[in-house]
């Protein structure tokens, strides 16, 4: 009992048995937090993603200007 | 003849005053206009993602172990309610991006704002996940309860369709190669499936089947015990926060793809290489 809440349940057991409920409450918040945790990844990955690609050009861009400088010097 | 001195010296300040209010007007719309800009945009709310993002993940922590753990049963449906703290933040959500939806569709349609375009395209496909997932958390809760997955019952059959809605408007952000036709054509859509928002909302009025009716609104006394309705409230208020993150940091991205040609954003970039 804390902040005058307390356990809804009598043990553990109970609590994921949830009187046969369990199981869809389970699967229901399961559910959830993979679909979301799954639009975080793709959300990640997208800004990730682009500054991959960004930065690889910049790189490219880098050393072609190099060979380039060091080709004109004779 | 100074009444008419008068007069014309009023008038005078009454068009000044007409202009002064005006140009105010015309000011305050070039700012917010200069705010919403794209770079703008980023530069101002990209470094809100994080503190959003940490509030929703604690709402989100506090509303569950409350809710799973520490709400009492329902005495009618038992322990099979607290699949409430999750169906009816994603449902509500589900229709607030849609409404979000339609809104951003006239800002960008009538005022050409192009931010708008981009929030929208942000903001579908997570509207689209919370519908989708509305429906099956719904779906998972109404075999305990109703004894069946799913039942042509009018909140059911119009939540359906606004996930089908939000599949075309989705579908619609990547079916042209043109951006401005892109959100043209997606807000066109939004706000056409916007007429769904009230049906759905009503729907638990107008065909009274078999799913409840509402257990919140914002004018009445709520229809469940504060140990039940302070969770879901903190749950929804989860959802928010989650989602404004998510919108904000895919709208971000959004934005440095389309803008990736642009002064302000090669120096961004390059700042990133010299790391």
């Amino acid at each position: 009992m804390i902040f005058g809440l307390s356990f809804a349940f009598n043990n553990v057991h109970d609590f994921i048995h949830m009187e046969h409920h369990g199981i869809y409450v389970w699967s229901a918040w399961f559910i959830t937090l993979v679909a979301l945790v799954l639009l975080v990844i793709q959300l990640r990955v997208a800004r990730q993603r682009f500054f991959r690609e960004e930065m690889a050009k910049i790189r490219l861009h880098k050393a072609r200007a190099e060979r380039l400088k060091q080709d004109s010097i004779p | 003849m100074p009444e008419i001195d008068l007069s014309d010296k009023s008038k005078n300040t009454h068009s000044e005053n007409a202009q002064n209010a005006q140009s105010v007007f015309v000011r305050l719309w070039n700012g917010f206009l200069l705010t919403v800009a794209m770079p703008h945009f980023y530069r101002i709310f990209s470094p809100w993602v994080k503190w959003l993002s940490i509030i929703a993940m604690v709402l989100l922590a506090i509303g569950s172990v409350w809710g799973l753990a520490i709400a009492p049963p329902d005495y009618l449906q038992g322990n099979s309610y607290r699949i409430i703290f999750i169906h009816v933040p994603t449902a509500s959500l589900a229709l607030s991006i849609y409404l979000g939806l339609a809104v951003l569709g006239v800002i960008s349609l009538v005022w050409k704002v192009k931010t708008a375009a981009v929030v929208a395209q942000a903001a579908a496909p997570v509207g689209l996940v919370l519908c989708v997932l509305s429906l099956i958390t719904g779906a998972i809760w109404g075999k305990p309860t109703w004894g069946a997955y799913w039942v042509w019952d009018g909140r059911l059959t119009s939540m359906l369709v606004l996930a089908f809605l939000y599949v075309g408007v989705v579908a619609l952000f990547h079916a042209f190669e043109n951006t401005a036709q892109q959100g043209k054509a997606a807000a066109i859509l939004s706000i056409v499936g916007a007429v769904n928002l009230p049906i759905i909302k009503y729907s638990v009025v107008w065909w009274n089947t078999l799913h409840q009716g509402s257990t919140f609104s914002l004018t009445t006394a709520p229809q469940m015990p504060p140990s039940m309705y302070l969770p879901l409230l903190v749950m929804i208020f989860g959802f928010y926060f989650m989602v404004a993150a998510l919108v904000i940091y895919r709208s971000c991205t959004i934005i440095l793809v389309r803008e990736r040609q642009k002064t302000w954003l090669k120096a961004l970039i390059a700042a990133r290489t010299m790391q």
